[in-house]
C-alpha cells in the first residue's frame, strides 16, 4: 500500500500544489460515502472528480513506461481499477438521484440564491433539464394526450410519496419532543436526517461501521477493516442502510441484528455502544422508510471488551 | 371493476422484470384511456347535473375521479420503467428481440436517452470523458479464470501480452479488460 501511495504522489506533484493526490483519493472517497448514504443530492465535487481522472490518465503512462513483467505494474493497474470504480460509482450515484428526482432537484436549483452553490456541476444541470423534457415527451406521445383534458398535464407532486413521510416525521417528533443536541466533534448520533440536511458532508461526515462481528469498538473496527480496504468496500455495497452509533463513555453495548435489502438476505451485526435512553427509540425504527427490526443483546462492557483479540 | 386493466398491465411488467421485456401492451393501453374517457364523460355528466341542482351525486364523481387517477398513474408507470434500465444493461444498442417487443415511440425514447446518456458521459473530466456503464463491481481480484465458449481469436490485454482465445480453453487474466469482455459478448464465462 505505501508503495502504491508513493506512487501516487510521484504522479501527483507536477500538477498539485495544494493536495497531493492521496488526500484528493482521501476526499473522493468521503464524498463517495456521503453521496451514497444520503436521500439528497449534495454539492458536486466534479473538481475532485476531474483531478483524479487526470491523475488516472498520468498513472496509465507511468505504467507504460515501467518495465514489463513487473510485479508492480499489476498492483498499481489494480489501484487504478479501484479508483476508476470509485469516481464511476460516485458519478452513478449522483445520476440516480438525479434521474429519480428530477423535478425536484431542478425545483430547488431554480429556487436557489445567487450566492449559493449549485449542487449539480454545469453538466449535470443540462442532463437533467434534458432529461426531464425529453421523460415528459415521452409520456405525453404516449399517454397524457390521449386522456382526458384535466389530467393531461404532469403534475410533479403526484409522483412524489410526501404524506407517508410526513406521518413520519410527525411521529418523531412527539417521541423525541424538542431537543437541542450539541454536536461536537468525533461524536456519534443517531438522528433523523432532515435536521442535519444542511450539515450533511461539510460539518458532518458518515460514520462508517463495520459489519464484522469480531470487531467491538467502532474505532478500532475501522481499523481492524481496513486491513484489506476492498471488504471495505464490499460491504458497503452490501449494505443499503446502516444504522448507528453513538457515545464511547457509556458501559452498554448492544447488537443490532440488521435488515439487509441485499438478495442474498445476509444479516450483519453491528456492534455499537449506546446510551440506555436511547435504546427504547430504535426498538421499531424507521429509518429512510425502511423498517429496520433490532434485536438486542445486553452485554457489560468487561464481557465484551474480552473478545477482542 | 374500475382500473383492474390499469392493475392488470402493472402486474405484467413486474412479472417480466427478471425475465424478458414482455411486447408493448397497445390493447391494454387503449383499453385503458377508454375506461379513462367513459369515467371522464359520466362525470362530466354528473357535474353538471349537480351544477343543476340535483343531489347525492358526488360521492359518484369522487370515486371516478380517483379511479382515473389511479389509471394514470398506473399507465405513466408502465411506460416510465425498465427502458431506462435496458441501456445500462445492453449499451448502447438494443438486441433486436428486444427492439422488437418496443412500439416506436419506446425506441425513440431509448434513442433520445442513449444520447443524453453518452453526451453526459463525454463531457465528465477533462479529456474525453468516462463510461459509467463499465466498472460496476468493485475490483476484487488480480486476475480472473475465463472459460471460452466461443471463438474469439487474438485479445490484446492491457499490458500489451497477447492471449489466444480458443473455444474451450481456459485462460488465466488480468482483470480489467477481459472482464468488460465477459459481461458485453458473454462469450466466456468466469470462474
Amino acid at each position: 500500500m505505501s508503495d502504491i501511495d508513493e506512487f501516487n504522489d510521484d504522479s501527483g506533484e507536477e500538477e498539485e500544489e495544494t493536495m497531493t493526490t492521496q488526500e484528493v483519493l482521501e476526499k473522493l472517497e468521503e464524498a463517495w460515502l456521503n453521496e451514497k448514504f444520503s436521500p439528497d443530492l449534495l454539492e458536486s465535487k466534479s473538481d475532485l472528480v476531474e483531478c483524479m481522472l487526470e491523475q488516472i490518465n498520468g498513472m496509465e503512462e507511468n505504467i507504460k513506461r515501467a518495465k514489463r513483467g513487473d510485479f508492480k505494474v499489476s498492483i498499481h493497474r489494480m489501484e487504478i481499477d479501484r479508483i476508476r470504480y470509485i469516481v464511476s460509482s460516485y458519478l452513478r450515484c449522483r445520476l440516480r438521484k438525479i434521474e429519480n428526482y428530477t423535478t425536484y432537484i431542478l425545483e430547488q436549483e431554480r429556487q436557489r440564491n445567487e450566492e449559493d452553490n449549485s449542487r449539480l456541476s454545469p453538466e449535470e444541470l443540462t442532463y437533467a433539464e434534458d432529461y426531464s423534457n425529453v421523460l415528459t415527451g415521452h409520456l405525453k406521445t404516449l399517454a397524457l394526450r390521449h386522456m382526458p383534458p384535466n389530467l393531461q398535464s404532469l403534475d410533479p407532486k403526484q409522483t412524489v410519496n410526501r404524506d407517508t413521510e410526513g406521518v413520519l416525521v410527525e411521529e418523531e417528533t412527539l417521541d423525541t419532543g424538542e431537543e437541542i443536541v450539541d454536536l461536537q466533534q468525533y461524536d456519534q448520533h443517531i438522528m433523523r436526517y432532515r435536521p442535519i440536511a444542511p450539515l450533511w458532508g461539510k460539518t458532518m461526515k458518515w460514520a462508517f461501521t463495520c459489519p464484522c462481528v469480531t470487531c467491538v469498538n467502532l474505532l478500532e473496527c475501522k481499523k481492524h477493516c481496513l486491513k484489506s480496504k476492498m471488504s471495505m468496500l464490499d460491504s458497503l455495497n452490501n449494505i443499503k442502510y446502516i444504522f448507528m452509533a453513538i457515545r464511547k463513555t457509556t458501559g452498554f453495548w448492544f447488537i443490532i441484528k440488521q435488515y439487509n435489502p441485499d438478495k442474498y438476505q445476509k444479516c450483519l451485526y453491528f456492534s455499537t455502544v449506546i446510551e440506555p435512553p436511547i435504546l427504547q427509540y430504535i426498538q421499531n425504527y424507521q429509518y429512510w422508510g425502511v423498517n429496520i427490526y433490532t434485536t438486542m443483546y445486553y452485554w457489560e462492557w468487561s464481557r465484551t471488551t474480552s473478545t477482542v483479540e | 371493476m374500475l382500473g383492474e386493466k390499469a392493475l392488470e398491465l402493472i402486474r405484467e411488467l413486474q412479472r417480466s422484470i427478471d425475465g424478458s421485456l414482455t411486447p408493448y401492451n397497445e390493447d391494454a393501453v387503449r383499453q385503458i384511456l377508454e375506461e379513462m374517457r367513459a369515467l371522464f364523460e359520466q362525470n362530466q355528466k354528473d357535474v353538471s347535473a349537480t351544477v343543476a341542482g340535483e343531489s347525492g351525486l358526488f360521492s359518484g364523481v369522487q370515486l371516478r375521479h380517483a379511479a382515473l387517477e389511479r389509471n394514470k398513474r398506473c399507465l405513466l408507470a408502465y411506460l416510465l420503467e425498465y427502458i431506462k434500465k435496458m441501456r445500462w444493461e445492453f449499451g448502447s444498442v438494443l438486441p433486436t428481440e428486444v427492439k422488437y417487443n418496443l412500439c416506436e415511440q419506446e425506441v425513440q425514447w431509448f434513442g433520445k436517452y442513449n444520447k443524453m446518456l453518452a453526451n453526459y458521459m463525454r463531457s465528465i473530466g477533462g479529456t474525453g470523458g468516462l463510461d459509467l456503464t463499465q466498472d460496476l463491481k468493485p475490483p476484487k481480484k488480480l486476475y480472473i479464470e475465463v472459460r471460452c465458449l466461443v471463438d474469439h481469436g487474438e485479445f490484446e490485454t492491457q499490458d500489451g501480452n497477447i492471449v489466444v482465445l480458443k473455444k474451450n480453453s481456459q485462460v488465466r487474466s488480468e482483470n480489467s479488460k477481459l472482464d468488460k469482455l465477459t459481461e458485453k459478448e458473454e462469450k466466456l464465462s468466469a470462474d
